[in-house]
């Protein structure tokens, strides 16, 4: 069985699928590639707009997730903050 | 009895010099926290963030009641720093409580009321208390030695080299309070004990500076 993630991990894992895909995803592939339950990616989802880390935009009829700058500035810090947190145990 | 004024007559300011290293590292370990809690909201980071700002304060009481007390700058402020002994005390119960909000978050201490519990019997004990010295090294000892145990566990979990360099610090920031300890009887090892507290913050300055320059190392990796 898998390590649980950490809110960090579940964050990053987002963010990550977002910029990989050119910097705006569909919600379905979000679902696939962040690995969450839909409940839980539409929780996080939502804090990660309020955050101002994603954008969504509706492009013919259809629901994207766009990638901020903050959000970028987050996969940059990610591996200090992991790095922090990791030795201490978090 | 003045409690802040401690070991060999030579060595008088030097700790309070030590303590503004303590301040920059303590105060580090806040900031990097607080970043990691304006990310994710996990109160468990404002909680650390917490504990080492607490910290930062404690160690600024006491070096700057230290300055005080030996430039000599006013006769009646020094006659009130040392009857009363209020920075001491005041420092133990930032530390008391720094520790105690640590403890929290290593063990992952989620019931409110032993949070409540912990904190009731460390304020009770700083506050009627008599031998303050003694009683603030022992029980620091103790807690830092919790601390530098639950950092072990941790380290043998990760195997991550700044978790050997987290659980070290801690291991010789609690080996430091036997020399404060033992101070009573020799007043060198006021010294000794103060440079084991300097290695066990250079240590963990060392941690933070291999932290920020790792961060830093992969994005340069990444915009090349």
């Amino acid at each position: 069985m898998g390590e649980r993630r950490e809110k960090l991990d579940i964050i990053k894992d987002i963010l990550e699928a977002i910029r990989d895909k050119g910097g705006s995803i569909k919600p379905t592939h979000l679902l696939y590639k962040s690995n969450l339950s839909h409940d839980s990616m539409k929780r996080y989802v939502s804090e990660l707009i309020q955050k101002q880390m994603v954008e969504e935009k509706e492009e013919k009829e259809t629901k994207k997730y766009l990638i901020t700058n903050k959000g970028l500035k987050f996969l940059t810090d990610y591996q200090q903050i992991k790095e922090f947190t990791d030795s201490f145990g978090f | 009895m003045i409690l802040v004024l401690n070991g060999p007559y030579w060595f008088r300011g030097i700790d309070a010099f030590l303590g503004i290293l303590y301040i920059i590292v303590t105060l580090l370990i806040a900031a990097l926290s607080y970043k990691a809690y304006k990310l994710t909201d996990e109160k468990k980071y404002s909680y650390f963030s917490i504990a080492f700002g607490l910290m930062a304060v404690a160690f600024l009481v006491y070096s700057l009641t230290t300055v005080l007390l030996t430039t000599h700058v006013s006769t009646t402020l020094n006659n009130i720093l040392t009857q009363f002994d209020f920075a001491f005390l005041l420092h133990m119960i930032l530390i008391f409580a720094a520790y105690t909000l640590l403890l929290v978050v290593t063990l992952k201490i989620e019931q409110k009321k032993v949070i409540i519990l912990l904190f009731t019997l460390m304020l009770l004990f700083s506050a009627f208390s008599y031998q303050y010295y003694i009683k603030f090294h022992i029980v620091s000892f103790l807690l830092l030695f919790f601390l530098g145990h639950q950092f072990y566990t941790n380290y043998l979990e990760k195997k991550n080299k700044n978790a050997k360099l987290v659980f070290t610090a801690f291991y010789l920031l609690a080996c430091a309070q036997v020399f404060f300890l033992a101070m009573i009887y020799q007043p060198f090892f006021y010294v000794v004990a103060n440079m084991m507290q300097l290695l066990g913050f250079l240590v963990l300055f060392y941690m933070l500076w291999k932290v920020l320059n790792y961060g830093r190392a992969k994005g340069e990796i990444r915009h090349n």
